[in-house]
């Protein structure tokens, strides 16, 4: 075999013009391959990174109205009208419920009506936001950092006092430069002092469509944390909870926050609102769809092309026989058994498509990374699909190479030790 | 008996018609013969080397190789019998172009599955006794014609064949170099070695032991070949 192998490698090398070219074909249907996977995975995990929250896995799970699909509070008027009757907060039960769910890591409960309408004001200057109550679990699951003063205290909780947390986009809004920490703003109707200031790190967890983009990353950041407890001080009464949960798994986050909607939906009384996770999760999943797609019908093409290059190895391969009708005339009459005819050629066809294959992977792996650094895309070397393109350029090689190692070896040894 | 070969024929198809080459062959060739088949060219000498080559098959007639009944063997068994009970020598030697000498008379070994290093002592043994021990690691474009099929010749003896086939040996050499093959051959016999050898020239003929003729697919001594063309030519035959 191992004799084989070199005596091919001779040939080849022997050859080396026409091997390269007869290698083309598979070498570039390869390298497309290495190439669309990587261009794919990176742009996939681009997406995922971007739109379904990156290495933080979050989603929120937020209360909807069931027909129009808006967000509760943009239909229905709190002010005026209270809460929705009938609907409480999450129970523990439920809470812990979600928990359950496979793929969920943590859970948090949170209070907020994420239209950014909330004013938070100080002295003369306001700023337009989004106030949240939190649990105290909250900064666990959320990336935000304490940049100044001091988070939330289990005493905090028990005696529902008025403090708060703001963002330091919230912070530079109203006290410009001066410190945040202690000072008294008015949240709603009543005023709350600030304990801490946060900034944040990479977190698209509150990110549910586009317009939460802009909000939350494009244009303002301004945002206030109370404790859950203190909330009614805002809404004014016992308002809608909403649940963030952080996914143990990129790939689990559209089967878990749906699993997750559900458990929560069944412990609500019916009504025409239901808990869903945002429309991005649900746009994550069919962008995921649509690049399976194209991943199928590039990898489709760049299989056509390894075809045309097997058949190009079928052809030189025939060639070869050809031009060693005599060789292997004179190797039958030496005594050489069929076997050992077209091992040989059935291996030097084997070494000729894989050595394609590993230049191919190699050309594919250059290229993409190239087309990475350009297009300022993360190329993933998918590893899986290199071992899979080596070993289909063997299988190439067997297949195209079986018609002419069996023409070789059944030649006649007559025919061939007379051919000139 | 090394080759028996009772009541070959062999015939041809040319469209429609059988054309008979071989008719009614009978050859015997004991251990230790060296025979030389004369004969024009079309007698039919290629057709019956082939056969005792094992390379055709006889339309029909019996062929026993050293006992050995080839009509009931399959492909593989042909081939293990041609790997080690003959040794074939070529008129224009045969050898691989881009194989050394001593991997060209390595390559019978390798297919009886000699290991690598016996293959070696082998086949420089053989390299020795031909005379080319100093041009093992040469490749066939670096040797004269003569020693081109002396490397053919260690080939075929590589394997200590029951019997040597060679085919027009000196047919593509010079005079001297084709003497230099037939003392080797000579040597060779006078150890032991059988040769069957096909050419068709007297002098190289007469260096065997024995000299049948085939003549129109029949095979015949000298003597009752040269009475055949006298008759003929005494006949006005025109086709001859």
């Amino acid at each position: 075999m191992l004799e084989n192998i070199m005596l091919s490698l001779r040939g080849i090398r022997s050859h080396r013009m026409r091997s390269v070219l007869t290698m083309l074909g598979i070498i570039i249907g390869i390298a497309a391959i290495i190439i669309i996977v990587a261009i794919i995975d990176g742009a996939t995990a681009q997406l995922k990174e971007s739109m379904v929250g990156g290495t933080t896995n979050n989603v929120t799970l937020s209360f909807y109205e069931k027909e129009t699909s808006m967000f509760w509070a943009t239909e229905y008027d709190t002010s005026t009208s209270g809460p929705i009757p009938g609907i409480t907060t999450i129970s523990d039960e439920a809470y812990n419920n979600v928990l359950a769910v496979d793929g969920v890591d943590d859970a948090t409960r949170i209070y907020g009506h994420e239209d950014g309408s909330q004013t938070v004001m100080y002295l003369g200057n306001s700023a337009y936001s989004n106030v949240y109550g939190i649990d105290k679990d909250y900064f666990n699951i959320s990336s935000r950092r304490l940049t100044a003063g001091r988070l939330f205290t289990a005493r905090d909780y028990e005696m529902s006092n008025n403090v708060a947390i703001i963002s330091d986009t919230m912070a530079g809004q109203l006290f410009k430069n001066e410190d945040a920490i202690g000072k008294t703003v008015q949240i709603g109707n009543e005023l709350f002092t600030v304990v801490g200031v946060v900034t944040k790190l990479v977190d698209y967890s509150e990110i549910q469509n586009l317009g939460d983009y802009y909000m939350n990353v494009g244009m303002l950041e301004s945002i206030a944390f109370v404790p859950l407890t203190s909330w009614s001080g805002v809404a004014g009464y016992d308002d809608i909870q909403n649940i963030i949960i952080k996914v143990n798994d990129p790939d689990k986050i559209v089967s878990a926050s749906t699993a997750a909607a559900e458990v929560l939906n069944n412990a609500l009384p019916t009504s025409e609102y239901e808990y869903k996770s945002g429309t991005l999760t649900d746009d994550a999943d069919s962008l995921k769809q649509i690049t399976d797609i194209a991943s199928i019908l590039l990898i489709g093409i760049a299989s056509i092309s390894l075809l045309v290059g097997g058949i190009g190895v079928m052809n030189i391969m025939l060639v070869s026989v050809t031009e060693r009708t005599r060789e292997i005339g004179l190797k039958k009459a030496l005594g050489a058994k069929r076997r050992v005819i077209l091992s040989q050629f059935l291996t030097e066809s084997v070494v000729l498509t894989s050595i394609g294959g590993i230049l191919g992977v190699l050309i594919g792996i250059g290229i993409s990374k190239i087309i990475g650094m350009i297009a300022g895309l993360p190329s993933a070397i998918n590893i899986g699909a290199i071992a899979l393109s080596v070993g289909f350029s063997m299988a190439v090689g067997i297949v195209f190479g079986l018609v002419p190692s069996i023409k070789a070896a059944n030649l006649n040894p007559i025919d061939a030790l007379r051919y000139e | 008996m090394i080759l028996d070969l009772k009541g070959i024929y062999k015939n041809y198809k040319a469209g429609d018609v059988d054309v008979p080459v071989l008719k009614n062959i009978d050859l015997q060739v004991k251990e230790g013969d060296y025979l030389s088949i004369m004969g024009p060219s079309g007698s039919g000498k290629s057709t019956l080397m082939n056969i005792i080559g094992l390379l055709d098959k006889p339309t029909s007639g019996t062929y026993l190789f050293d006992g050995i009944d080839v009509s009931s063997q399959n492909d593989r068994s042909l081939s293990v019998i041609r790997n080690k009970g003959i040794g074939f020598v070529f008129q224009n030697f045969n050898l691989m172009p881009r194989e050394t000498a001593l991997s060209n008379v390595e390559l019978p070994l390798l297919y009886a599955g000699i290991k690598k290093k016996q293959r070696r002592e082998i086949a420089s043994a053989a390299l020795e006794k031909v005379g080319l021990a100093d041009r093992m690691k040469f490749f066939p474009t670096q040797l004269s014609g003569g020693q081109k099929q002396r490397v053919a010749i260690a080939r075929a003896i590589a394997n200590s064949p029951k019997i040597l086939l060679a085919d027009e040996p000196t047919g593509a050499l010079d005079s001297r170099s084709g003497e230099q093959v037939m003392e080797l051959f000579s040597k060779l016999n006078s150890e032991g070695v059988t040769i069957v050898m096909i050419t068709h020239e007297k002098v190289v003929a007469d260096c065997a032991n024995k000299i049948v003729v085939i003549y129109d697919g029949e095979l015949m001594t000298l003597g009752e070949y040269n009475s055949r063309i006298l008759r003929r030519q005494h006949g006005g035959d025109v086709n001859e």
